[in-house]
């Protein structure tokens, strides 16, 4: 039986390093060709300082780009269960998703908002909800009902764990190894487990079942 | 006191048999005047959830009563006093009047907070310290913790009428779980070393 398991996937650290060498890199293309296009124009030829104050701003430009494309780097939701504890890491919020790209960049632990006991734990219940992507897109989200034996009452929907439904499983059911009674009223794992059907197809099929 | 009840549940009967000789009230209609007052109402479909969002009910005055705890958590999202399951009426309505019992005695508090989509709902008795850490709180409990994006201040307005205590800028205690005080820190519960800051000296 595996010590740790983790649902989600964060941004693996070499990726990172790579588009951290790689963006001053297409940074100075970007500057030369801007530079070159523009430098032989009678507004830079003509004004004082134009070549100077256009190259400054193109480098903060570069500078302020590169600070604002950092947090994308930070934006996973992760679950991580070992023997003794459930962890949750939402990255909600800016700061968070910061601390998410260093803690990945130099190889530390993530900071977990919840951090619960496993024997704390009473039981997990799973179920589903809509949530709105990109492009208004409707897409699907699990939601973990966690209810703790000293009465707190926890509700946990990362949005992009079920996209790798294999790994979605796999958590769950190690859950349940290390003890955790799981309720799975929808029959969710049923359909992670599912090769055939998507998620999302399964959400829709579950919703019109009810509804009929 | 006399705690004013609006009751909009088909098991109003059996909810004032059970607690009219146990907690001091009278039925009210929800009005914003009746305070301090409570709400029982059925939440027993998705249906009914639809039309809670039509009402806006005050934090942590709502008792819901559900039919299974899928409904209960969904129900977070409106900040819940707690909840009655309908097969479990009677036991939970009992436990239902100990808790208002002790929030209106000053012994007890509920907490929600929100992060991002997801929600904890958490009782002030459970809570050991609270720390500060930039725009963050991390609240720690017994056994486990919560980070949550929150102002200290907020949450110390919420506890005023408990045991809390703020020691310093970033930390506030739970004196229930005080062992030791000594002139620079305080001794907690599973002998957890806080510093007492010194606009905080004079704590009792």
């Amino acid at each position: 039986m595996k010590e740790k398991l983790v649902i989600g996937r964060l941004f693996k650290r070499s990726f990172i390093i790579i588009q951290i060498v790689l963006y001053p890199l297409f940074g100075w293309i970007f500057y030369t060709l801007i530079m070159n296009s523009i430098k032989n124009t009678t507004f830079i030829t003509s004004t004082p300082y134009a070549l100077m104050q256009m190259k400054i701003a193109l480098i903060v430009i570069l500078i302020v780009g590169f600070i604002m494309a950092i947090p994308g780097y930070g934006t996973k939701q992760i679950i991580s269960i070992d023997h003794q504890r459930f962890r949750y890491c939402s990255a909600e919020g800016l700061i968070a998703k910061y601390q998410q790209f260093i803690n990945i960049l130099f190889n530390q632990e993530q900071n977990y908002e919840v951090n619960i006991a496993l024997n704390d734990i009473k039981k997990i219940t799973l179920i589903y909800s809509d949530i709105y992507m990109l492009w208004s897109q409707k897409g699907h989200s699990i939601i973990f009902n966690i209810d703790l034996k000293d009465g707190t009452l926890m509700k946990i929907q990362p949005d992009n764990l079920y996209l790798d439904k294999k790994n979605c499983l796999e958590g769950i059911e190690f859950m349940e190894k290390c003890g955790i009674q799981v309720n799975d009223p929808y029959h969710l794992k049923d359909a992670l487990r599912n090769e055939e059907i998507s998620f999302a197809e399964y959400i829709e099929k579950v919703r019109k079942d009810n509804e009929d | 006191m006399k705690i004013n009840l609006v009751l909009e549940t088909q098991y109003k009967e059996q909810i004032l048999k059970t607690i009219q000789n146990k907690l001091c009230y009278q039925e009210v209609l929800p009005t914003p005047n009746n305070r301090p007052y409570i709400v029982i109402k059925d939440v027993l479909s998705i249906k009914d959830i639809e039309s809670i969002k039509e009402n806006q009910y005050a934090h942590h005055r709502t008792i819901f009563v559900v039919k299974d705890s899928e409904n209960m958590f969904l129900l977070l999202d409106f900040y819940p006093l707690c909840f009655l399951r309908e097969n479990h009426l009677n036991d939970d309505l009992q436990k239902a009047m100990e808790l208002i019992i002790n929030i209106y005695q000053g012994i007890e508090s509920i907490l929600t907070f929100k992060m991002g989509y997801s929600y904890i709902q958490i009782k002030a008795s459970q809570i050991v310290y609270i720390e500060s850490i930039g725009h963050y709180l991390i609240i720690h409990t017994i056994h486990n913790q919560y980070q949550v994006r929150e102002k200290l201040k907020n949450v110390l307005e919420q506890l005023t009428e408990l045991s809390f205590q703020q020691i310093h800028k970033s930390y506030v205690i739970n004196k229930k779980y005080v062992k030791e005080i000594g002139a620079t820190e305080v001794i907690l519960f599973k002998n957890i070393s806080l510093p007492i800051g010194r606009k905080f000296k004079n704590i009792t």
